[in-house]
């Protein structure tokens, strides 16, 4: 169990690793996916991993063991791991959820503000709003989904380009883009080893448009080339003169329009397969050392609950599991025969 | 417990001098907005309101000799205002939203320019 934490560890300084190449080179909705399932997958291993010290930890109280009925000594004789280890890994557990914590609220009251302003904008949900001031676009997933832009930005692009604008922020509300950026924010919160995943996701989620919003032009990329192209120029264009959307903290930083625009010059992605297969390898590496961990420390109770006897063949947590269900069952309807 | 009775308060003062901001159809002084509230807070009270919900952005004041005469801020700017401070709030790392394009680099202005006229002549 001790060693349990070195699989996810590695899993997330090499997720982090490939991250920015994943999402320039590979096919930008197979990256995002397996990108945020993958970071979510580390977040979620960690976060068990560590909550076992914790689990360790209390089992060695006496009044838990009183409660559950063994000798608080034998279980600490045989826990893996030294209470110090455990007490570290429950303070890194617990500095990942308040960071997580910090940020859902950070998002609440920002959907919260972005709500309010979907309300006052008006529109039906999932139309276009236009506003006076800026030079912006961007998708409001709440109320059913808004599309707002800017007046200016809107009349420096040609009709075509302003479908392709459309098309590409329809995607971002289509696919729940905001989701898979939430998810891949969360787990980075919990596993600070995840560094520029989320921003890799961001720009494979921005790409993943752009191709959808090719496809919502038929097949057209230089198009959606210049529509980004000349979006990006207007911007630059009129620094000064944003409106009250100049200091929102939006994402999309500056470096990705050259780079979005190369992309749609040249060909088109092809291929997730392999990513997929890849990022499906690394869930199940997790998976199995999470399981893995977990039954280290079933065993260890049901060893000491069991006092000393050697326990039944099968998963020791799928015992604890059956014995946990059988109590509570025999607690809500006494009468009944278990 | 007692912060979190105090903050509601707090709120809840906000919306009331809010609202009689509205109700003034004027801009009124803070002595005035205190009238309208049947008096039930202290002057200072509702000046300090009025003064937060200045920085907050929601009420707009122009001076009037040694006082200030405050009016509610358009209901779309405030909603624009919040979004703002929210969204400033959130930072760029784990941002709500994300722009069809970001801020461009100076250095990255005539790539772009060129990459536009590439993708003109593809068009």
């Amino acid at each position: 169990m001790l060693y349990a934490l070195q699989v996810p560890v590695v899993a997330s300084l090499l997720l982090a690793l490939a991250a920015p190449l994943v999402a320039r080179r590979c096919p930008p909705r197979a990256a995002a996916l397996v990108l945020a399932a993958c970071a979510a997958g580390c977040a979620a291993t960690t976060a068990v991993v560590l909550g076992l010290h914790a689990v360790v930890l209390l089992g060695q109280l006496p009044p838990v063991a009183a409660l559950l009925g063994y000798d608080p000594g034998r279980f600490a004789h045989h826990v893996p791991v030294p209470p110090q280890a455990s007490l570290l890994a429950v303070g890194v557990l617990g500095a990942g959820l308040a960071r997580g914590a910090v940020l859902l609220r950070r998002r609440a009251s920002a959907l919260r503000a972005a709500d309010d302003l979907c309300s006052r904008l008006g529109g039906r949900a999932g139309g276009v709003v236009v506003v006076e001031g800026g030079a912006e676009a961007f998708a409001l997933p709440s109320r059913g989904g808004r599309v707002v832009v800017s007046r200016a930005l809107l009349e420096a692009l040609p009709e075509p380009e302003q479908e392709a604008l459309l098309a590409h922020e329809h995607a971002h509300l289509g696919a729940h883009h905001d989701l898979v950026r939430a998810v891949t924010a969360w787990s980075a919160a919990l596993d600070p080893l995840l560094v520029g995943v989320p921003s890799a996701v961001r720009y494979a989620t921005e790409r993943w448009a752009d191709e959808a919003a090719v496809v919502a032009v038929g097949g057209d990329r230089p198009l959606v080339a210049r529509a980004v192209a000349r979006a990006g120029l207007v911007g630059a264009a009129a620094p000064g003169d944003r409106g009250d959307w100049t200091a929102v903290a939006l994402a999309g930083g500056g470096g990705d329009v050259v780079r979005r625009v190369r992309a749609l010059l040249g060909s088109r992605p092809r291929g997730g397969r392999p990513l997929a297969a890849a990022g499906a390898l690394c869930l199940v590496a997790l998976l199995v050392v999470g399981g893995h961990a977990v039954e280290d420390v079933a065993e260890v109770v049901q060893h000491v609950r069991s006092g000393g006897q050697d326990g039944e063949p099968g998963l020791a947590t799928a015992d604890l599991v059956r014995g946990a269900g059988d109590r509570v069952l025999s607690e809500l309807a006494p009468g009944r025969a278990p | 417990m007692e912060a979190r009775g105090q903050r509601r308060a707090r709120g809840d003062l906000e919306r009331e001098v809010l609202a009689a901001l509205s109700a003034a159809g004027a801009p009124s002084t803070p002595g005035e907005v205190r009238e309208r509230l049947d008096g039930s807070a202290a002057y200072t009270t509702v000046m300090t309101t009025l003064v937060r919900l200045h920085e907050k952005g929601l009420v707009s004041r122009e001076r009037d000799g040694r006082a200030h005469r405050y009016r509610p801020v358009d209901a779309a700017e405030a909603a624009a205002a919040r979004m703002r401070r929210a969204l400033e709030a959130s930072g760029q790392r784990d941002a709500v939203l994300a722009r069809f394009v970001g801020d461009l680099p100076p250095e990255d202005v005539p790539v772009l320019e060129r990459l536009l006229r590439d993708a003109e002549r593809r068009g």
